[in-house]
């Protein structure tokens, strides 16, 4: 059996609310998903929260899913669109929740206009689970405005084209081409100055 | 080269410098993520036979109630305000299934004599051949008892939900659902 072919009987199997099916594709998905999400957010407890929530999205509406071969796009729109609805809320209330508490931000960028107030600098508590690169990547990501971070990461973490992304985000193509071009060329720019 | 290809070629070389330089974090716990996808689907199952079986104003009255009488603060507390709220979100959607359970299975054994099982409709036929207002009077009275069992099973019992196989609870359910009901309930 293909593996798309696996994977089509895996989410057939899925949309009867198989417990094994559903585990599979947990087992196939969590460590891309909470890569993508900790990468949006740069919390990993939020990420792995998130990761649940984004399953728990899938068993409830996974029935609504029409097979077309883009199941992983599917997936990762639920995980985008719950990594959107963080950010708005904590644009809306940015002393709530737990990211102040892991990362602090740096002078030179408390002025920078933001989509959302993203960490900058992890505490110490948290730099001790992350590797220094690790740590020096989130930072550059998290200076990304939030569009030009989703679709560097959706095209690292899935394998969706920039059109599927484009409609996604509600935007066009070349929008989506621009935003990538922008935030791959700001984060080499800043990952290649801090080594 | 037209300025799309030159920003395709940029696009693609700097796509290939990020699959390089980027490091993954360590994954998820894979069981606690398993452990709640369980959770979902066992009580969008349970929330399926409750709305087959009742009108689902009904039902949803019914899992309000249960969750009501719980109450997210009898979870018992962990250490640190992080963990005790994931082990709230966590007890609450464990809690739900395993309260909900407790109706039918004490449904069951409380309201049956011990011994050998009643011969007749199933729980679940019982349930569609109850009109509205009697079906709520029965459903408000387990949901009622839920409360006097939970302080008799304790604290502890909702703490096990987290350890519990959540599919064996849903086999205990199904099972009771489908078996006889009894005369009590005719």
């Amino acid at each position: 059996m293909t593996d798309s072919s696996e994977l089509v009987s895996i989410v057939g199997r899925a949309r009867n609310r198989d417990i094994d099916a559903l585990e599979r594709l947990v087992d196939r998905y969590s460590a891309r998903l909470y890569g993508f999400l900790f990468r949006m957010t740069g919390n990993p407890d939020d990420a792995e929260d998130m990761v649940q929530e984004v399953f728990v999205r899938l068993v409830k509406s996974i029935v609504h899913y029409e097979e077309d071969g883009r199941f992983e796009a599917w997936l990762f729109r639920i995980a985008a669109n719950l990594a959107r609805d963080r950010g708005r809320r904590q644009k809306r209330n940015p002393v709530v929740g737990s990211i102040d508490e892991d990362w602090t931000e740096t002078a030179d960028e408390r002025t920078e206009p933001r989509a959302w107030i993203a960490p900058r600098v992890p505490s110490p508590d948290l730099r001790l689970t992350l590797t220094e690169e690790i740590v020096r990547l989130q930072a550059a990501l998290n200076r990304l405005p939030t569009e030009e971070r989703e679709v560097v990461m959706l095209r690292h973490y899935t394998d969706m084209s920039f059109a599927e992304i484009a409609g996604m985000m509600g935007s066009p193509l070349g929008t989506a081409l621009a935003r990538a071009h922008r935030g791959l060329a700001k984060l080499r720019k800043w990952m290649e100055s801090s080594s | 080269m037209t300025l799309d290809d030159e920003m395709l070629q940029e696009i693609e070389s700097g796509e290939r410098w990020l699959g390089e330089v980027c490091q993954e974090p360590p994954p998820p716990n894979a069981d606690r993520i398993k452990l709640r996808v369980r959770i979902a689907a066992q009580e969008m199952w349970l929330h399926g036979q409750l709305n087959d079986a009742t009108p689902t104003h009904l039902a949803d009255r019914t899992m309000q109630t249960v969750r009501a009488a719980i109450g997210e603060d009898r979870a018992a507390p962990a250490s640190g305000p992080r963990s005790r709220n994931r082990y709230r979100r966590v007890a609450w959607w464990a809690s739900g299934v395993a309260a909900a359970a407790a109706i039918v299975l004490f449904a069951f054994v409380g309201f049956q004599d011990r011994g050998e099982l009643p011969s007749g409709p199933s729980f679940v036929e019982v349930f569609e051949s109850m009109g509205e207002s009697d079906l709520e009077m029965a459903l408000a009275a387990l949901a009622a008892d839920v409360a006097d069992l939970e302080d008799e099973l304790g604290d502890a019992w909702l703490a096990q939900a987290d350890d519990w196989s959540l599919q064996s609870i849903g086999d205990a359910i199904d099972q009771v659902m489908t078996e006889p009901a009894g005369d009590d309930w005719l």
